[in-house]
């Protein structure tokens, strides 16, 4: 019974261990041709109004009050020709509409709201005085789908992104992520950013000056993670038009697709179940579309830094990656939606989701012949080297990814310190999130809800 | 099973060894590279102010650079400096020390392995108009495995230099380039390049035909007003709607009677292009078609409808009568909304 077990969890994760070396080395080529292009040179003729789609900025802030202030003002400096930023704050309880009147000057306005998307009730429309391309829009609570559908229905431009409030946007985030949009005259409706953390750089009035690494041992795992979803798994996947699921990412949408799609959904990660929405309308209506995703870093956001509020964001990101999955099931191995059917739905299903319980299934085999002892010892260490390679090697390699294409730390013990980190993966921060990412599991059959927010410390001086 | 186990405990030993090489080396290059930079840097201040003397008063002599962080070095200073003091003087200076210095190191780079450092070079020999090597860059171009991204680069540069076979090139781009692409070939080129696009347009594919109707009005292409209003009488109303829109652009006052054909269009594109006219040239006789379409049934065309009204003479007034008069609640409203507006720029 152990055996056969045994056998199970070892060859599921050889599996995965051969799909992640497909992925790792399509990303490896992808990112090492483009190794040392000028940052500048590809962006600069972008900065032509006449060239450029303008963007829609929105803000959902749902007591923010710490964070927001900051936010909005690293969105006021960013690099683009034309853009709007829309707050909305979600009938908060705290001083978050205060805080944004005073310190943007605002008054409220008339505007003609046009209803393509059925939102709660908008109580009020403001505009700042001080910033003729900032405005705040008060609704009534209804959540973070319902806030981001009001800022579409509100937005004027035919592009939106949304911004979490605990975030920080690089100048030229959206220079580098409307580029695929535009150079493709519009085939691509929407194209994602890599997300990096914050925590540890210096960042003032919503700028990141300096990159570095936090102090926070739990902070720098979780940056190893980033890493390895993003550089690896992100692009070998964007690569093939295959990209579904992005948790808590930064992306533009096409504004036109997203009505079309329905807006955002009640679900816990809006924005992944939108990309999974999007691909499924591309697919049903035959269109020439795509969803692509750059591997620049152009989104900074703040990472848990203790244990409970790490749970429960883990907790959270895989009770959406299952409320989106499930929401779309007919997809799964539907050839009908061609590679996103038959491989991206596997994939995210297969290795994604079930695969913490597989591993959990592993750690718990690997205790369970300790105990037994005997032959079992054997088992116990196979169980145990194939999660060394299927959790700390594959991180090492992705901070070595890192390191040899896209090189954003700037110091070498930085580099030194990720490195070893990532050797210890396997042995305490890989068991422990698959444990909270199984009890998301459990948090989704049980249909539990409520949003385990964390508290914002914010993240600018 | 032990042997499996013994073979199993080797590989993941082999791995970690060879990602543990890599690591060392990257650690290795990376102090490296630290270096190299620092003496990039040190250089850049030494050349500023000569190369800056040089450009602007030509009356610096600079020594040629010897080592590739020299060349470095100058060659970022340079284009910096090209953006900065962007004058015909400059160019034509910035020109030939580029040609003198830089034109050997940089065609090396057109030939380097990594797609990164190629489109580096194309981008410096754009910006230091270093037409001398059109001929590289034809050879670079009929290369078998040229990737897009130099494709599009390529002959964005050879319509800058007026490589004579640009037309040529274009035509055999069908399906891979797009209409930004187009765009911005059509943005590098002169005058004349440009007029012999335009009178060959219908021979042109439909990307390339809007493009150019576009640029007509992003550039502001006066002479090519006479094409845009031939296209108004064309039977496909693409033609009409992107024509409206580039004379709106460069607000043309074309005639009230035409614009009234295009305002009662079937089309709502075209009526909101028809606006976007109106708003730009302010014609009076046509306020009355104007307060009718703001109770279109598009939404945007009422918008622009309510803009084209506020930006008459007496335009909040009449915004004001709509929203207090009006039959039509859409209406109402938008006269509402650019009320407010108007008054804000007062």
């Amino acid at each position: 019974m152990i055996e056969l077990a045994a056998l199970f969890v070892f060859f599921f994760m050889i599996a995965v261990i051969v799909f992640y070396t497909f992925l790792l080395v399509v990303s490896f080529v992808q990112l090492r041709r483009m190794y040392e292009l000028d940052e500048w040179e590809p962006y600069e003729e972008m900065l032509d109004v006449s060239y450029t789609k303008p963007v829609s900025i929105l803000v959902p802030a749902y007591n923010e009050e710490a964070g927001i202030f900051a936010t909005v003002r690293s969105l006021l400096s960013i690099e683009y020709p034309e853009y709007e930023i829309v707050v909305i704050n979600d009938g908060s309880t705290d001083d978050t509409l205060e805080r944004l009147k005073r310190d943007f000057d605002l008054v409220e306005m008339k505007r003609v709201i046009r209803e393509q998307l059925k939102t709660k009730r908008v109580r009020a429309v403001y505009r700042s005085q001080k910033f003729s391309h900032l405005f705040v829009i008060d609704k009534e609570n209804g959540g973070k789908a319902d806030a981001l559908n009001a800022g579409i229905n509100f937005s004027s431009y035919p592009y939106v992104c949304s911004i979490d409030g605990d975030s920080v946007i690089e100048r030229r985030a959206f220079l580098k992520v409307m580029k695929p949009i535009i150079d493709s005259d519009e085939e691509v409706i929407a194209s994602g950013g890599s997300v990096r953390i914050a925590n540890g750089c210096d960042i003032e009035k919503g700028e990141v000056i300096r990159i570095a690494l936090s102090r926070q041992l739990l902070v720098v795992m979780q940056v190893i993670e980033y890493l390895r979803a993003f550089l690896m798994g992100r692009i070998g996947l964007s690569r093939h038009n295959l990209l579904l699921i992005v948790s808590g990412a930064f992306g533009v949408f096409s504004k036109q697709w997203v009505i079309r799609a329905g807006g955002y959904a009640h679900t816990v990660g809006e924005d992944m179940e939108l990309v999974v929405r999007l691909h499924r309308l591309i697919k049903e209506t035959d269109a020439d579309k795509k969803i692509v995703y750059v591997p620049d870093p152009v989104c900074w956001t703040e990472a848990p830094e203790s244990m409970t509020d790490l749970r429960k964001q883990r907790r959270r990101w895989h009770r959406g990656l299952f409320e989106s999955l499930w929401l779309h099931r007919r997809m799964w191995f539907n050839p009908r939606y061609g590679s996103i059917g038959l491989v991206s739905m596997p994939y995210f299903l297969l290795i994604e989701f079930f695969g913490p319980v597989v591993e959990l299934l592993g750690y718990i085999l690997i205790v369970i012949s300790l105990i037994l002892g005997d032959i079992y010892i054997e088992f116990a260490i196979l169980l145990f080297l194939v999660s060394v390679l299927y959790g700390s090697i594959f991180s090492m390699a992705a901070v070595l990814l890192e390191e040899w294409t896209v090189r954003k730390f700037s110091n070498v013990s930085d580099v030194v310190r990720l490195f070893f980190y990532s050797l210890t993966e396997t042995l305490w921060y890989r068991p422990l999130t698959v444990l909270w990412r199984c009890e998301g599991i459990v948090d989704a059959l049980l249909k539990r809800k409520g949003w385990g927010e964390m508290k914002r410390k914010g993240v600018s001086k | 099973m032990s042997h499996s186990l013994v073979l199993f405990t080797l590989i993941v030993m082999t791995l970690s060894l060879i990602l543990l090489t890599i690591f060392l080396y990257l650690i290795v290059r990376k102090r490296k590279d630290y270096r190299w930079k620092q003496e990039v840097e040190t250089y850049k201040q030494l050349y500023e102010p000569i190369l800056f003397r040089h450009l602007a008063y030509g009356d610096e002599q600079i020594t040629p650079p010897s080592s590739s962080a020299q060349h470095v070095a100058m060659m970022e200073l340079l284009d910096h400096f090209l953006r900065v003091l962007a004058n015909g003087h400059v160019k034509q200076r910035a020109t030939a020390l580029a040609e003198t210095y830089f034109s050997n190191y940089l065609r090396q780079q057109l030939y380097h392995r990594r797609l990164g450092r190629r489109m580096n070079a194309l981008f410096y020999i754009e910006d230091f108009g270093l037409r001398s090597l059109l001929h590289e860059l034809e050879k670079m171009y009929e290369q078998k495995h040229v990737t897009m991204m130099e494709k599009r680069q390529l002959l964005k540069m050879f319509a800058l230099f007026r490589h004579p076979h640009v037309y040529e090139y274009m035509k055999a781009n069908d399906e891979s380039f797009t209409q930004f692409d187009y765009r911005l070939i059509l943005s590098r080129m002169d005058d004349k390049m440009f007029a012999k696009v335009v009178d060959h347009f219908f021979d042109w594919n439909e990307k390339i035909q809007y493009a150019l109707i576009d640029m007509i009005g992003i550039m502001q292409k006066i002479a090519h007003v006479s094409f845009l209003r031939t296209l108004l009488q064309h039977e496909q109303s693409e033609y009409r709607i992107r024509a409206l829109k580039a004379l709106a652009e460069m607000a043309f006052p074309l005639e009230t009677e035409q614009l009234d054909v295009h305002l009662r269009s079937q089309i709502w594109q075209e009526r909101l292009m028809a606006l976007r006219l109106c708003a730009r040239v302010r014609k009076e006789e046509l306020i009355e078609q104007i307060k009718e379409l703001i109770k279109d049934p598009m939404f945007s065309v009422r918008s622009q409808a309510a803009e084209a009204l506020l930006r008459m003479p007496n335009g909040l007034a009449m915004l004001e009568q709509i929203a207090q008069t009006s039959d039509d609640r859409y209406a109402r409203d938008m006269a509402l909304e650019w009320l407010e507006r108007g008054r804000q720029y007062d």
